[in-house]
């Protein structure tokens, strides 16, 4: 197994007229070829700032500040803006949120995904661009003479499958799923991922899957990564983290989840609410909130630090 | 009921200091909101500063620059105003201090006399014998070039004891140095007790005065003439008795209007132009302000009625609006302000009533956008009246529209009211900035800038505060257009 | 709704408001003791016989009823037939358009309506992406100043500075008024001589223009940006300059297209004090001149017409924009 993508110690800022939001503070990860890594966390943790950091594609004011983004063998950060196109959709590509409007509302959907083939394999001409993409979405389950269609024309579902079929369009190495299938009905959203997962195995993709839903990284995704305002928490095989869930967060998260086929049981809200990431607490930044919190926790920054078995990180005083 | 009252002041007038800080601390709209304030601050001295119609003054020469340019080295020849006789209408003893005569013996012959034409006094020489007597005034004359004009207004004199036979000379002259005499006015006086002025206006552009002066054909206007150069000028009168009698005469007041005056010169009357500036002021903010107001209100009412009323008043308000919107409206104003008049109340109620479609329809997309959000859905879920509902939201976001619009809807009414000033169809009766750059225009002016450039600066200025204040506003209001903040 | 079918309601609902305007334009003119008042004045001049009072009365169709007077009035509207003026006494049709006139207007009008779209789109978009930068400020501040000087005062002091100062341009007209008694001036002469004399009231023209293009296109466009598919857009590696003109210019560009045709009627204000300021021998200044000598056929003429190409441009926006956004055929 190779390594895909490999991150470190990566922070990204936003400047703003009041000072510098620390939105993703000393992250670090790694993804191994056809290995799907998810993300959790609750809104505002930072996960999205990531995976624009991946492609570099943060709003206005956002900057990586520190850490390396190794990218199939290159390092990322350093690149500028020009060799950066290079890597993006071809090296690494993104899904977004179907529900949202990240199709251009004014371009036939088929002109959109041959836009994305043609910049970056220049002599493909329109007409077998075409043929891609009306066999892109023929994979992707939506009828290929939908290629001549507006944004507008589709149904939620439909844009978002749209949207997958254009994240393939160029045989990307990486794939970026930020909360694909969210705000779509359950059923919807259960058929994209479902779609995601097979595409996974067909295609031996290699993926990053943001959500702030447990239960569908722990469908999908053999590794996952907790976040909390800014910070990993947890890190590890999906499977010990929901079992065995070590962060006082994570617990937190696990419980306040329900599991469509476990027991019965009490859900639970953590109290309280995400620091302002303008002044995050010192220490431990969930010390706040923590029902275990000690004097420690206020003060220093817990490492992240194998505990238990191997490959699992979890970042906490308690161990 | 009267605390709620109180805390509901205490509130509106918390939430008005947040507003203003708020727009304080955006650059653009303190920028703008100073701007305002000095424009209003010189529309409401005008009246204080210069209480008199400065177009009906003659302040300074004709086409009179800016006092400063005489600092500079381009303007080493402009001169300024000058009153050469302290007290020439004789109002007290004293004033007779400042005329000499030429015969110091007979002094006592010449006194302060009540009687008065127009409620000023005279100085009256009497004599019992025959008699030349010049009474004359001496001043140094500072300027290299020459003043602009020079007026001696109203000098009347009145005889006693002249007759046809005895006529009593009079005669007023104005001497350069010792060399140079010129007359302005002579007359053999024959007949008693009543005051005589000269038949021409005592004024350096009237053509008669050369010729009395006996200068004929001469090129040059009759100021350059007479003050060709600095020197010591002598202003006075000569009176010769062949029997004895009494002459009076008043308003010897030599007045030497200057190339160079004020701030900002003069207009070709003569008119101080700053002054007509501050007057100018005063009628952009009051039509700008008015004339907006009305089109907003205007607009806020179709635009609520249009949104809250659905269905056939809706089609017919918006319908009406479409159409209006589609009339030009500068051509349109021209034909009406050129049928019902130039009056300026004409002029602020026909920018008003064209200026209401637009905002009309922001707010009644408004409307309608509030009434589709959910939270009105789920008011009206939870029991709440629809109406009381409607008109709180919708008036909060209708406040903050109606501030944008109507920054940015009083530029373009000032901007209106200046170009129907300038295309000759304002008032002519109330000074405004479009109009004087019209009178610029109509004499041919271009190239006296500071006739043409400051009141476009006032336009601008006025104009200016205004779209800055709407601009920030929306910005601050509109919070798609908000910053990260 | 097909593609069809809307332009098959824009043209009902252009062909409603070209209704509007006759009718309005009737009304406003109904209200002007004009004709009445003109022929009225021959009854007091004694050299006037009743024959010719009678001659004019028919001439203007005073003895007719006013139903059936607004029935010809309507259909010469209709058909541009508008009447003679009473300065010149020619058809006003031939006075706007064998005149040169309409040509005179279109030249000055178009050339300076494209430049500042072109001028004014250019920054905007530009701007928009660097929002907050010293050119964005810059652009903003100069746009919003010439948004607040007035065109009269613009062109006024462009004649005083270009051509009494600086002899650069002429001072005003359209072309020397020794042209034509003497034949055609030869091609290129008469090419640069005009471009001369274009240019000081076009560029007023211009940056009465520029900066309202400026302004919306950097409002929208800053709408536009912060949509999840110019992010989209950038995720797929395409270059900024097909970020921005393409995939974000294009929506940015439907309000521009809306706010422009209902801009224009304000345009025409501005062309006619343009065209007043340099003596240019166009509509705006036979409009202008035909109020100050209240010569109402052509007022009336005069009037129709900017309204109707107000109206026809508001006709060609909404064909622009049910070409560029697919939704609204859908509506």
């Amino acid at each position: 197994m190779s390594t895909v993508l490999d991150v470190q110690h990566l922070t990204t800022h936003y400047r703003t007229l009041r000072g510098w939001v620390r939105a993703v503070e000393d992250v670090s990860f790694k993804i191994e070829k056809g290995q799907a890594l998810g993300i959790a966390g609750e809104s505002g943790c930072g996960k999205t700032t990531v995976a624009m950091s991946l492609l570099k594609i943060l709003p206005k004011g956002g900057r990586i500040r520190k850490g390396s983004i190794i990218f199939d063998g290159l390092d990322l950060v350093p690149l500028s803006n020009n060799e950066m196109r290079q890597i993006r959709w071809k090296g690494i590509a993104i899904v977004f949120q179907g529900a949202m409007n990240a199709l251009n509302p004014v371009f036939k959907v088929g002109d959109q995904i041959v836009e994305a083939i043609r910049t970056h394999e220049p002599d493909v001409d329109r007409r077998s661009g075409m043929d891609r993409a009306r066999s892109l979405l023929e994979l992707v389950g939506v009828e290929p003479h939908r290629v001549d269609n507006y944004p507008h024309e589709f149904s939620g579902g439909m844009r978002q499958r749209a949207l997958i079929a254009m994240a393939l369009a160029c045989n990307p190495k990486l794939l970026v799923a930020d909360e694909p299938g969210t705000a779509l009905d359950v059923i919807v959203q259960a058929q994209t991922l479902k779609l995601m997962r097979e595409l996974k195995d067909r295609l031996d993709l290699s993926m990053v899957m943001i959500s702030h839903d447990l239960s569908i990284i722990a469908e999908t995704c053999e590794k996952v990564a907790i976040m909390y305002a800014g910070r990993i928490v947890e890190y590890g095989d999906a499977e010990d983290i929901f079992k065995e869930p070590l962060h006082p967060y994570t617990q937190g998260l696990v419980k306040a989840f329900p599991s469509i086929k476990g027991e019965r049981v009490r859900l639970t809200s953590i109290p309280g609410s995400p620091p302002d990431l303008l002044n995050p607490p010192t220490g431990c930044r969930f010390n706040p909130r923590c029902p275990y919190v000690m004097d420690v926790c206020r003060k220093e920054v817990p490492p992240l630090k194998m505990q238990g078995n191997e490959d699992h990180l979890v970042a906490c005083h308690l161990y | 009921m009267k605390s709620g009252t109180e805390s509901n002041l205490k509130f509106n007038l918390r939430r008005f200091a947040n507003f203003l800080r708020l727009m304080l601390s955006n650059k653009m709209a303190a920028v703008g909101l100073f701007m305002f304030l000095v424009s209003a601050g010189a529309a409401l001295a005008a009246p204080i500063v210069y209480p008199q119609n400065p177009q009906n003054v003659a302040s300074a020469g004709f086409l009179a620059q800016p006092q400063w340019v005489s600092y500079f080295p381009e303007g080493y020849y402009l001169s300024s105003n000058m009153v050469v006789v302290n007290n020439p209408g004789f109002n007290s003893p004293s004033a007779l201090q400042e005329w000499s005569y030429s015969n110091t013996a007979q002094s006592p012959y010449v006194s302060i006399s009540t009687a008065t034409i127009a409620s000023t006094g005279s100085i009256q020489v009497f004599s019992s014998s025959p008699l030349s007597l010049t009474v004359y005034k001496t001043f140094h004359y500072p300027y290299r070039g020459p003043p602009s004009r020079f007026t001696l207004p109203s000098v009347a004199v009145r005889s006693q004891g002249a007759s046809a036979s005895n006529p009593i000379v009079f005669s007023l002259f104005l001497n350069r140095g010792v060399e140079r005499s010129f007359t302005l006015w002579s007359k053999n006086l024959t007949t008693n007790d009543a005051w005589i002025s000269p038949s021409y206006p005592l004024d350096s552009g009237s053509p008669s005065l050369p010729i009395a002066a006996g200068v004929q054909g001469g090129l040059l206007p009759f100021t350059e003439v007479v003050f060709s150069r600095e020197d010591d000028y002598t202003l006075g009168f000569t009176v010769t008795f062949s029997a004895p009698g009494t002459i009076n005469v008043t308003s010897l007041g030599l007045r030497l209007l200057g190339n160079a005056y004020g701030l900002l010169g003069a207009d070709s009357r003569g008119s101080d132009l700053f002054a007509e500036l501050l007057w100018g002021a005063r009628t952009s903010l009051f039509v700008g302000l008015v004339a907006s107001f009305i089109g907003i209100g205007l607009g806020l009412l179709v635009g609520l009625m249009a949104g809250y009323k659905t269905g056939i008043v809706d089609e017919v308000l918006m319908r009406f609006t479409d159409m209006m919107l589609v009339l030009p409206s500068l051509p349109l104003l021209l034909v009406l302000v050129a049928v019902v008049g130039p009056s300026i109340f004409n002029i602020i109620i026909l920018i008003g009533f064209l200026g209401w479609m637009g905002f009309a329809r922001v707010i009644r997309s408004q409307v309608l956008s509030i009434k589709e959000r959910p939270f009105i859905e789920a008011a009206r879920a939870a029991g709440a009246g629809t109406r009381k509902i409607l008109t709180t939201h919708i008036f909060r976001n209708v406040v903050s529209l109606t501030y944008v619009n109507l920054a940015l809807a009083v530029p373009a009414a000032i901007l209106t009211e200046a170009a129907l000033s300038f295309l000759g169809l304002g008032d002519p009766l109330s000074i405004s900035w479009g109009q004087i750059i019209s009178n610029a225009q109509a004499v041919n002016a271009l190239n006296d800038w500071w006739w043409i450039i400051p009141p476009g600066i006032g336009i601008a200025f006025v104009s200016l505060s205004f779209v800055l204040i709407g601009y920030s506003l929306d910005e601050i209001f509109n919070p798609k257009l908000r910053r990260r903040r | 709704m097909s593609l069809r079918a809307y332009i098959l309601k824009r043209i009902v609902y252009t062909i409603v408001l070209v209704l509007f305007v006759i009718i309005v334009n009737w009304f406003i003119f109904q209200a002007i003791p004009g004709v009445e008042g003109a022929i009225g004045s021959l009854q007091g001049n004694p050299r006037a016989t009743s024959q010719q009072y009678q001659h004019f009365q028919e001439l203007y169709g005073l003895n007719k009823s006013p139903l059936q007077r607004f029935e010809e009035y309507f259909w010469g509207m209709l058909t541009f037939n508008f009447g003679n003026s009473f300065v010149t006494q020619h058809p006003v049709i031939d006075d706007i358009v064998k005149s040169g006139r309409l040509a005179n207007t279109v030249l000055l009008l178009g050339t300076s309506t494209v430049l500042g779209i072109v001028i004014g789109i250019l920054f905007g978009v530009v701007v928009s992406a660097r929002r907050g930068s010293g050119i964005d400020t810059g652009s903003v501040t100069v746009a919003l100043t010439t948004f607040s000087l007035p065109v009269f005062w613009m062109g006024l002091t462009f004649i005083a500075v270009f051509s009494y100062l600086l002899h650069w341009f002429p001072p005003g007209k359209a072309y020397p008024d020794t042209w034509f008694l003497f034949g055609n001036p030869p091609l290129a002469q008469f090419i640069l001589t005009r471009l001369q004399y274009l240019f000081l009231p076009m560029l007023v023209l211009t940056l009465f223009q520029y900066g309202g293009f400026l302004l919306l296109t950097r409002a929208t466009m800053l709408e536009t940006l912060s949509e999840d598919y110019v992010t989209t857009a950038r995720a797929k590696g395409l270059k900024e300059r097909t970020v921005l003109f393409k995939h974000a210019f294009k929506n940015a560009s439907l309000p521009l297209v809306t706010a422009s045709a209902l801009g224009f009627g304000t345009v025409l204000g501005g062309a006619i004090l343009t065209e007043t300021v340099f003596n240019w021998n166009g509509l705006g200044l036979w409009l202008y001149n035909s109020i100050i000598g209240k010569d109402f056929p052509v007022m009336q003429a005069m009037f129709y017409i900017l309204a109707l190409s107000v109206i026809i441009a508001n006709f060609i926006a909404d064909l622009i924009y049910g070409i560029i956004d697919p939704r609204i055929r859908y509506e």
